[in-house]
């Protein structure tokens, strides 16, 4: 029986190919072991499609498709609209853009970030 | 033209980024051959970012009094003022030219740029910065992880070799390359909290981001990268 950690599913949508295999070492070290990684939005939307994770780490600032738009698709269907995101930003975001109270669980971690404290949140969210 | 390119003197990088519209821009580097200072440094900028007061790293052991401006921003200053509007992920030509070799590469801005702002940040003076100051002499653009680690890695163990030749206790076992990083880290996110106030858009942040990547990277994943390069050298303990 895969523990509680062992079966939420995380997908990780970030353009910098070094970020993502850093989130993956950092989540995956506290035993969260189903990890799928997009390098836009769009084939992180293609992921989610395919099987609606737990939890998106999105980043904001992305070729092809950015986490707005990302947020927007995501809000717009019943099958997404309430997976908690965490938005990975280094650079300010455009709140209003996001905060139209249809995607609950919206959660906000600068960039650079602290390990921990990312940590900290997914298990908020996931449950320890 | 790249200056003192063959000047035994000076060690010489010239960046170049051209973008799709056609635009280019270049920037040059000399540092000192022997002690891998930057060479003319500024001393002061009309950017009041550049103070060291301004979001100064809770480590840095600089006087405000006696040092008004931050070593390495107001080194850096007139790349982020070039770079304050453009986009980390906009796709770019960067030609990187050493005195030794030109390396080409298609990639999106934000890689270019923390490869170069990556040598200011250790050649500018800043004593925190200054532990990873060796590396500069074998600046290599575009590293992928694994390279860093090993660059970084054999600078270290160079640095307690000289350290044990002068007399002084080596660090042999690492402990201390942690420390260094961790320090780094400190330095690269106080410097995305003065880009925040200063640009528009997030190529320069970004950047700082890519180079705290790599630190934090390193920090967490270093017994792993220990024990993967020793099968490497097996030939030097073989029985």
């Amino acid at each position: 029986m895969p523990g509680k950690k062992q079966s939420k599913k995380i997908v990780i949508a970030d353009d910098e190919p070094e970020i993502i295999d850093l989130l993956r070492q950092v989540i995956t070290a506290r035993g969260f072991t189903q990890v799928r990684d997009a390098p836009d939005g769009k084939k992180a939307l293609d992921l989610i499609d395919a099987d609606v994770p737990d939890l998106l780490i999105l980043d904001m600032n992305m070729p092809t498709m950015n986490g707005y738009e990302v947020i927007a698709r995501l809000k717009g269907s019943l099958h997404t609209r309430d997976i908690p995101v965490i938005i990975l930003s280094g650079h300010y975001i455009d709140e209003q853009r996001i905060s139209c109270g249809s995607i609950k669980n919206i959660f906000f971690i600068p960039k650079p970030f602290d390990n921990e404290a990312l940590l900290t949140m997914v298990e908020n969210i996931l449950g320890k | 033209m790249t200056g003192n390119i063959n000047d035994a003197n000076t060690i010489n990088y010239v960046y170049r980024f051209t973008f799709k519209d056609g635009v280019k821009k270049e920037f040059k580097i000399s540092l000192g051959a022997r002690d891998l200072n930057y060479i003319n440094p500024r001393k002061e900028s009309p950017y009041p970012w550049t103070e060291l007061k301004y979001h100064k790293c809770p480590i840095c052991p600089l006087d405000d009094n006696s040092c008004r401006f931050c070593p390495v921003a107001v080194n850096l200053a007139d790349v982020i003022d070039f770079f304050k509007t453009s986009v980390s992920h906009e796709e770019i030509e960067v030609l990187v030219q050493s005195d030794e070799r030109t390396y080409l590469k298609n990639a999106p801005l934000q890689y270019g740029l923390s490869s170069l702002i990556g040598i200011y940040m250790v050649t500018s003076g800043c004593p925190i910065m200054a532990k990873l100051q060796p590396m500069v002499r074998f600046h290599l653009p575009f590293a992928s992880m694994e390279e860093t680690a090993y660059r970084m890695i054999s600078m270290y163990l160079s640095a307690q070799y000289f350290c044990h030749r002068k007399g002084g206790k080596p660090d042999w076992d690492l402990k201390n390359l942690k420390k260094i990083y961790e320090d780094v880290r400190v330095v690269d996110k106080s410097f995305c909290s003065r880009l925040l106030d200063i640009t528009t858009r997030d190529a320069g942040v970004n950047a700082f981001v890519i180079l705290d990547t790599a630190a934090n990277y390193i920090n967490m994943t270093l017994e792993e990268m220990l024990d993967s390069l020793e099968g490497m050298f097996g030939s030097y303990y073989a029985r």
